[in-house]
């Protein structure tokens, strides 16, 4: 084929479509619009009950424990890591979601890769490997000692509590690891498949 | 300030354009139904920062082709494969989509060339001049005549063996 039997042939697409009318356009952009707020409800609502009550507990306990200065380093140490992390995961959603669709394809994929490449191979992207063990260790001391209603020096001197957290300590690891692995695994996917469209745009 | 009504007046008259990005995209009729609705949505959100208004169609056509890969990365890739039922056995009832044997053959060759390619040779096809297709996919413009001629020579390749 020529390039004028091409492009007659591919304007025959234009009578194969049944045109939607503005009142049914208008339905269908109401309906994503309800979709879309739908669901960051329903994200915001798991972040918050996630992040929130993990919050609201280790600083509820701090007032309740104020004489356990140990239990106080603890859990202020532990809110400060799940706001900092929080709080960048969140920044680097808005970046991502925000990159506008109106951009060049290369420069829209290019800013993806960016973003995704900084947490997934950037200089920073293992440190996930020592704050799994760190974060769960630390708040599972944290909700132990407090429902134990002993102190966090007393907690290493009880032989049961000890067997106890050693018990769990690895369980939790492992599934912690695990959850991490998948999650991460997805993200390089994604990330391999935007670097795979990035360079089929450079090639020569 | 640009008000809805003038958006789904434009969009009316352009939606075109996003059937058939998605249709080089997207095997499956509810995933171009999906990714009509998110590239609609795109549309308005970018709307209010558009300053041509006349003459929308190389928005359009970023905004598609940006969503419709994006959506890629979410769903199933739609790679080629000859095993799988084709578009035409589908029947796209709801589509109403009455596509004569040359479209479809066409269609079918196009599906196979990578995802970048398609959208290439979309906007070549759509008769968007190499200024254009540069701005909208951000390949200079001396790249975009080369590898447009040789997506035509796989296209070629492609309808022989189709």
């Amino acid at each position: 084929m020529e390039n004028n039997e091409l492009q007659n042939t591919w304007n025959q697409l234009d009578k194969s479509f049944v045109s939607k009318s503005e009142v049914e356009l208008d339905h269908l952009l109401n309906k994503k619009i309800s979709k879309i707020i739908l669901k960051y409800v329903y994200e915001f609502m798991i972040s918050l009950v996630l992040c929130g009550g993990v919050l609201i507990f280790l600083i509820y306990s701090v007032i309740n424990r104020s004489g356990d200065v140990l239990f106080i380093y603890n859990n202020l140490l532990l809110a400060f890591i799940i706001s900092t992390l929080g709080g960048s995961l969140l920044a680097t959603w808005l970046k991502f979601r925000n990159i506008s669709y109106k951009k060049s394809l290369k420069t829209r994929l290019g800013e993806q890769i960016k973003i995704l490449a900084f947490w997934l191979k950037g200089k920073y992207s293992n440190v996930y490997l020592f704050l799994i063990p760190v974060f769960y260790t630390m708040l599972l001391l944290s909700i132990h000692v407090y429902f134990e209603q002993a102190t966090f020096a007393e907690i290493f001197n009880n032989e049961e509590s000890l067997t106890g957290l050693i018990i769990s300590l690895p369980i939790g690891l492992f599934v912690s690891y695990y959850v991490a692995h998948k999650i991460r695994k997805y993200q390089l996917n994604n990330l391999e498949h935007l670097e795979y469209l990035y360079n089929k745009i450079q090639m020569p | 300030m640009k008000s809805r009504r003038s958006f789904l007046n434009m969009l009316s008259a352009y939606q075109g354009i996003i059937h058939k990005v998605g249709l080089l995209y997207f095997r499956d009729l509810a995933e171009r139904e999906d990714n009509f609705q998110e590239t609609v949505f795109q549309l308005w959100r970018s709307y209010p920062r558009l300053k041509n208004t006349e003459n929308p169609s190389s928005w359009i056509y970023a905004v598609a082709i940006n969503t419709s890969i994006t959506q890629l990365k979410r769903k199933s890739r739609m790679e080629y494969r000859k095993d799988l039922p084709d578009i035409q056995d589908e029947k796209d009832v709801f589509e109403q989509i009455a596509r004569n044997e040359e479209t479809e053959i066409l269609l079918k060759a196009i599906r196979q060339l990578n995802e970048i390619d398609r959208s290439l040779l979309l906007l070549f096809l759509e008769e968007k001049s190499y200024k254009e297709i540069s701005v909208i996919l951000g390949m200079s413009v001396s790249n975009v005549g080369v590898r447009i001629n040789r997506a035509k020579s796989e296209l070629k390749k492609n309808l022989k063996n189709t």
